[in-house]
């Protein structure tokens, strides 16, 4: 099933409200596509932090059609994620400090915004 | 004990770890607190300890721990259940903790209600919780042990992110796990890391090919004969699921694996015994006596898991099908079979709002004779249910409850237990006291009585001239009736302080 194909997403920054209402947005897109994984990849500063749950199960619990993925990832490695995913990605950014240089990533980056 | 290592250990807590003294009903008062005895005896009516092998495996276990040991053990892996006592003397040596429960936080009902009537806590959230503190676990993690926990409750893992993270959980699986599994697996092995939390959606689900048979004995020897229901209610992830009819193949070599290793009887698991074969909620009688006379030809006693009461209806109306399964399962000394069912409401309104398929082929404005007839049917035919209701349903009026209770009156005579399940709103989860959240109102509290009333007097009989006649079950049953004695008198006493109108009189069963 991991080897699979998958709707991805991946965050940035604090899952608040607004951030929760970003990824149920994913969830829905990935539905209307037909598409039937979804792998939302949480980029933390403390690998051992799993607090984003607390928000994300309101995203979990209202899914029942797809199969969701969710991964803990050092932020480290967000460069070299999208270096070796293929497809398409969904990056949302929920926080204002500053990221390395995207733009080589351009043509398979969709970027979400905060606010 | 030997020193044989397994690399991937397979458990769960003693509440579930147990085959009730082969009594699979008395397994649900490890869903309630203890109650008027101290908690080792309630544990030990409601699970006794299961016998192991020289190196702490289980005789009986959990039938979904089974699936994943064969399917593990038909990859190659080193892979066993491991009986939760035994649990600590193997996870130094192991790679992989894999944990399955039904109720690890008593969050789902009937633990959920129990914790709401009695405010305290269910012994089956407390005994996972002194088996989980009970383990070494700071050691094996620093060592590199990677913990998988999965399951039915899989997702109240959300709501106790605390304990996941003292306890290490690496990854939450919800969902039918013979796909993923492997995956996991496979990633820790090549130490990748591992995600945190996976559903398993419906497209992921494993064809019939991927589920392996059994190789050990499941508990009470339950066997799954199908998975998935046509019947689209509403509160049911179930549904989504596609329908897969296990082969009379692949049955009977799992009956075998059990009758060999001395488990002699045995549950037919489906959300709906009845649709064995169907097409959709069309029955298919050939394939469900098929069934039966395998299940006859290797069994001493047979027990359904779960049936639909549309189903029980039609069956008997159309193909007089449970009297000839009677006549097939009532022979070698059994002489009645247990079986769960779901009458959630007797109001039409709520029923064409969240499950308005469930009486099909009868029209959902026909629920409450539907659910009459089946259990006229069951009676007749010596088909003991333990029914459940829902309550507190998002949609439901006071109306609704009423109309419940009405049909709650109309079930007097009929040999059955009848449970009272709480909805919960998952948001009330949230908090520690969740239960103190909920809103219980006097209808409500009105169906209760009635439920508890009608339990009560039809357990005494039950007990007595079906359930527990075995001579070396008398201890048990004398402890069970002494705990109606205790519920009875409480019961009474609450009453009597609540100044409610006594109905104890009218709930005495009126029919033989
Ligand atoms: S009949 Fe039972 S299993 Fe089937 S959808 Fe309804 S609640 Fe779920």
């Amino acid at each position: 099933m991991l080897t699979g194909r998958f709707y991805e997403v991946y965050f940035l920054g604090r899952l608040d409200e607004v951030g929760v209402e970003k990824l149920k947005e994913c969830v829905f897109e990935a539905t209307k596509r037909g598409e039937e994984r979804v792998r939302i990849r949480f980029y933390v500063r403390d690998g051992a932090d799993i607090s984003y749950l607390d928000e994300l199960k309101k995203v979990l619990l209202e899914n029942v059609l797809l199969s969701i993925v969710v991964e803990s990832r050092e932020l480290e490695k967000l460069t070299e994620d999208l270096e070796s995913d293929e497809g398409e990605i969904t990056l949302i950014i929920n926080e204002d400090s500053p990221l390395p240089d995207l733009t080589r990533f351009q043509k398979k980056l969709r970027i979400i915004r905060k606010g | 004990m030997g020193r044989t290592r397994f690399d991937i250990i397979l458990t769960t807590d003693r509440s579930m770890m147990s085959n009730h003294h082969g009594k699979e009903f008395v397994g649900f008062m490890t869903t309630g607190p203890a109650i008027g005895m101290p908690e080792k005896l309630w544990m030990w009516i409601a699970a006794p300890k299961m016998k192991v092998d020289s190196l702490g495996r289980p005789w009986q276990a959990p039938y979904a721990l089974r699936k994943l040991e064969a399917l593990l053990q038909d990859k190659g892996y080193n892979a066993a259940v491991i009986d939760p006592d035994y649990v600590a003397h193997h996870l130094l040596d192991a790679k992989i903790l894999m944990l399955s429960h039904h109720d690890y936080f008593a969050l789902c009902p009937p633990s959920s209600e129990w914790w709401l009537i009695t405010r305290k806590e269910p012994v089956n959230a407390k005994s996972f919780r002194r088996f989980m503190n009970s383990l070494p676990l700071a050691k094996a993690k620093e060592r590199g042990l990677k913990i998988i926990a999965g399951g039915p409750a899989a997702w109240q893992w959300l709501y106790r992110l605390d304990l996941m993270s003292r306890w290490g959980i690496d990854t939450v699986v919800d969902g039918e796990g013979e796909r993923i599994i492997i995956d996991l697996v496979e990633k820790v092995y090549s130490g990748e890391p591992l995600p945190r939390y996976v559903f398993v959606g419906p497209s992921d689900v494993p064809s019939i090919e991927e589920i392996p048979a059994i190789r050990r004995p499941s508990i009470n020897g339950l066997i799954e004969i199908m998975r998935g229901c046509p019947r689209g209610c509403k509160f049911c992830s179930v549904t989504l699921r596609p329908l897969r009819h296990m082969p009379l193949e692949l049955i009977e070599k799992e009956m075998l694996v059990n009758v060999r290793e001395g488990v002699r009887s045995g549950i037919l698991h489906s959300e709906d015994v009845l649709l064995y074969g169907a097409k959709g909620i069309k029955l298919n009688p050939d394939a469900l006596i098929k069934l039966h006379q395998l299940a006859r030809k290797h069994w001493e006693s047979i027990a359904w898991s779960h049936a639909s009461l549309a189903a029980v209806k039609n069956a008997e109306e159309e193909h007089r099908l449970i009297s000839r399964l009677r006549e097939i399962i009532c022979s070698k000394g059994q002489d009645y079979w247990g079986v769960e069912v779901g009458i959630e409401t007797g109001s039409v309104r709520l029923a064409k709002k969240i499950m308005p398929a469930k009486s099909a082929p009868y029209p959902v404005e026909k629920w409450p004779e539907v659910v009459e007839d089946a259990f006229t049917i069951m009676h007749e035919n010596n088909v003991i249910p333990a029914a459940t209701l829902i309550l507190g349903l998002p949609e439901e009026t006071p109306e609704d409850v009423v109309k419940t209770a009405e049909l709650l009156d109309r079930l007097k005579p009929y040999r059955s237990l009848i449970v009272p399940m709480f909805f919960v709103p998952m948001g009330v989860l949230k908090n520690k006291d969740w239960f103190t959240d909920v809103r219980v109102t006097d209808e409500h509290v009105e169906v209760m009585r009635r439920c508890l009333w009608h339990s009560v007097r039809w357990a005494e009989e039950i007990i007595d001239k079906f359930y527990l006649r075995e001579a070396h079950l008398s201890p048990l049953k004398y402890l069970l009736k002494m705990f109606l004695s205790y519920v009875k008198m409480k019961v009474r006493a609450y009453e009597k302080k609540m100044g409610l109108r006594p109905i104890e009189a009218e709930a005495a069963p009126i029919a033989h």
